[in-house]
């Protein structure tokens, strides 16, 4: 399957990015079956200033999802794991693999089709 | 000595450099503090921005940093252009630099909000941009970028206030935009107001009886005495913003009192002397007695009983004071009748608009109805050319609005046959010009002046021979042959 390709950018070593960082293993572990499946890069901005000028990052909490593409940035919280998984399209719940969600509650029950393509 | 210091009533404020500007806001914008800019689109609020930065750079040595919310570095970058300003040689020099805080994600990319946003990380980028150029002044444009991508709610707003205030602490002096949607309207309630309402300007591009007009306002600023109201303003190709700062009231009709010189034959050469309200012009070579002129025409005007102000830029207080210890005035018993206030400031000390502003107090306090610079070409190199002109225009309509009569004095090289810039900008605008000049005549160096033009009446059009005596300058009859005159150069004239 796809290798899944995460960053989460925090800034600072203080307890709410701790928090940011462990809810989202959580998530991981939760989501994928196997550890193999993915990947997750925790980047402290004032440990390395530069990399906030390079990716362009206003806010943190942001998560990126680098792959699979199309790239999707998640800045601030979402308030549950389960909006955040399914914003970053993480498998296991509702949608497949690199389908980008909008940060939509509607969509997703709007969709018609929501069974894995047989082929 | 202290006359080289700022004013201390100005040490908290900031020049901006911003032609016109400085003089509605009585000085500049708060130092160290940040000043909401607010206006709708095409306004103007990006230019004044960028403006505020150039300026900030060109004449006062002041390195900048541009956040941009909005447009991107590069669009920025072309838009400039159009007013002249090499912003990439700037970045080159690191006297400049962008903090691109544009659409944070790539083209293409999903983009999900969430709650709880900290903006901690924009304010380091933005300071350590500052520590790298050495940043006094910052842009940021603008908070409706903001607003815009991550929704104008509570914690956004909240985040700004955290950038604001971190920039207090950098230490820099800050132009923050905002959009408004109706130039007379209520602004946007992002609750931005509220945490930088100490310093307020907006920018107006209304329709009038079918006519745009473009104008400044000062609405509020933290400790200062700005004047009130809109005053026009232009978005001028390759200049940027030029405020207007017209007078408030109708100016005075023009007087016909005729004063004196100082020199009673010179009087007779200008048929009957000066007009009050009025600009005199003199070029002069070097050492040929400019500064003799000038102080016999200050004199004159204390002998009057009036008040004078001498403002020198070539000499110190004391050679000043030295040069005419001879003519058996006591210039400081003078200034402690306050009669006479002498202004001698190192022309390097300060800039051109901090050199308006004194001499406007120092006129002000002593309620002078004569002023005499010595010498305007001496000033006129310590700035851009274009700074300068602002500062002659304004210089002279500052002269005219309190119907003083000026004496301003110019040097022109002997040698030369080039017209200095302050001869081109002080020429056109002035009411009567002199002309002093060495000649070679039969083996000897001789000085002679001629009146070369004063509006509103007849004059002497020969030249002059003079000599300078104990008590000044002694004008002789006509010159037998006067053609080394125009080696020097006159000073370009106006039809």
């Amino acid at each position: 399957m796809t290798v899944f390709s995460l960053r989460l950018y925090v800034s600072g070593d203080h307890p709410r990015s701790r928090a940011v960082e462990q809810g989202l293993r959580r998530l991981c572990a939760e989501r994928f079956a196997d550890a193999a499946d993915y990947t997750l890069e925790v980047v402290d901005l004032e440990q390395r200033p530069g990399v906030a000028d390079e990716e362009r990052i206003v806010a943190t909490p942001t998560i990126d999802r680098v792959a699979p593409l199309p790239l999707v940035r998640v800045v601030g919280e979402l308030g549950s794991s389960d909006r955040l998984g399914d914003a970053l399209g993480l498998p296991g719940r509702h949608d497949p693999p690199g389908r980008a969600v909008v940060a939509d509650p509607n969509e997703a029950a709007r969709r018609p089709d929501r069974r894995e393509d047989p082929s | 000595m202290t006359q080289n210091r700022p004013d201390p009533s100005l040490m908290d404020r900031l020049l901006t450099g911003i032609p016109g500007l400085d003089e509605i806001t009585a000085g500049g914008l708060p130092l160290g503090g940040s000043t909401l800019v607010e206006g709708t689109t095409g306004s103007g609020k990006t230019v004044l921005a960028f403006h505020f930065l150039q300026a900030g750079i060109v004449a006062f040595d002041e390195p900048g940093v541009f956040v941009t919310l909005a447009e991107s570095p590069e669009k920025l970058r072309r838009f400039v252009t159009e007013f002249g300003w090499p912003v990439a040689g700037w970045e080159e020099q690191r006297s400049f630099a962008f903090v691109d805080a544009t659409s944070d994600f790539a083209a293409g990319a999903v983009m999900v909000v969430g709650e709880d946003l900290d903006f901690g990380v924009l304010l380091s980028r933005v300071a350590a941009a500052v520590e790298r150029v050495g940043a006094r002044r910052v842009v940021i444009d603008s908070i409706d970028g903001l607003l815009d991508r991550y929704g104008d709610r509570a914690g956004v707003r909240r985040g700004l206030q955290q950038i604001l205030t971190g920039l207090e602490s950098l230490g820099v002096t800050a132009l923050v935009t905002m959009g408004r949607s109706e130039d007379y309207g209520p602004v946007r309630n992002s609750g931005v107001e509220e945490f930088v309402a100490d310093n307020v300007v907006i920018l107006r591009n209304a329709l009038h009886d079918g006519i745009r007009r473009r104008t400044f306002e000062a609405l509020k600023l933290r400790g200062t005495h700005h004047r009130r109201g809109e005053f026009p303003f232009g978005i001028v190709r390759g200049q940027g913003i030029v405020v207007i700062p017209i007078v408030p009231s109708p100016r005075p009709p023009a007087t016909s009192e005729r004063i004196s010189t100082g020199n009673p034959v010179l009087d007779e050469m200008f048929g009957g002397g000066l007009f009050q309200d009025s600009v005199t012009l003199v070029s002069g070579s070097t050492g040929v007695g400019k500064t003799n002129l000038a102080v016999q025409f200050v004199l004159a005007g204390i002998a009057a009983g009036r008040t004078s102000v001498l403002v020198g830029y070539e000499e110190s207080r004391h050679q000043l004071l030295e040069g005419f210890r001879s003519w058996g005035v006591d210039f400081e018993q003078l200034e402690a009748d306050a009669k006479l206030r002498l202004l001698c400031v190192a022309p390097e000390a300060a800039s051109f608009d901090e050199h308006l502003i004194s001499i406007k107090r120092a006129t002000s306090e002593v309620g002078a109805d004569r002023v005499a610079i010595d010498s305007l070409s001496t000033l006129e190199r310590y700035g851009p050319e274009r700074v300068f002109r602002e500062f002659v225009v304004a210089l002279t309509a500052h002269v005219k609005d309190h119907q003083m009569a000026a004496l301003l004095t110019t040097t022109t090289s002997a040698l030369a046959s080039t017209t200095a810039p302050s001869e081109r900008h002080v020429s056109a605008l002035s009411d009567a010009i002199i002309i002093m000049r060495y000649a070679e005549l039969e083996g000897e160096i001789r000085r002679c002046l001629a009146v070369l033009k004063i509006r509103g009446s007849d004059h002497d059009k020969r030249i002059r021979e003079f000599t300078i005596g104990d008590e000044g300058i002694v004008i002789g009859g006509p010159l037998p042959t006067a053609g080394l005159l125009a080696r020097g150069g006159a000073p370009d004239r106006p039809a």
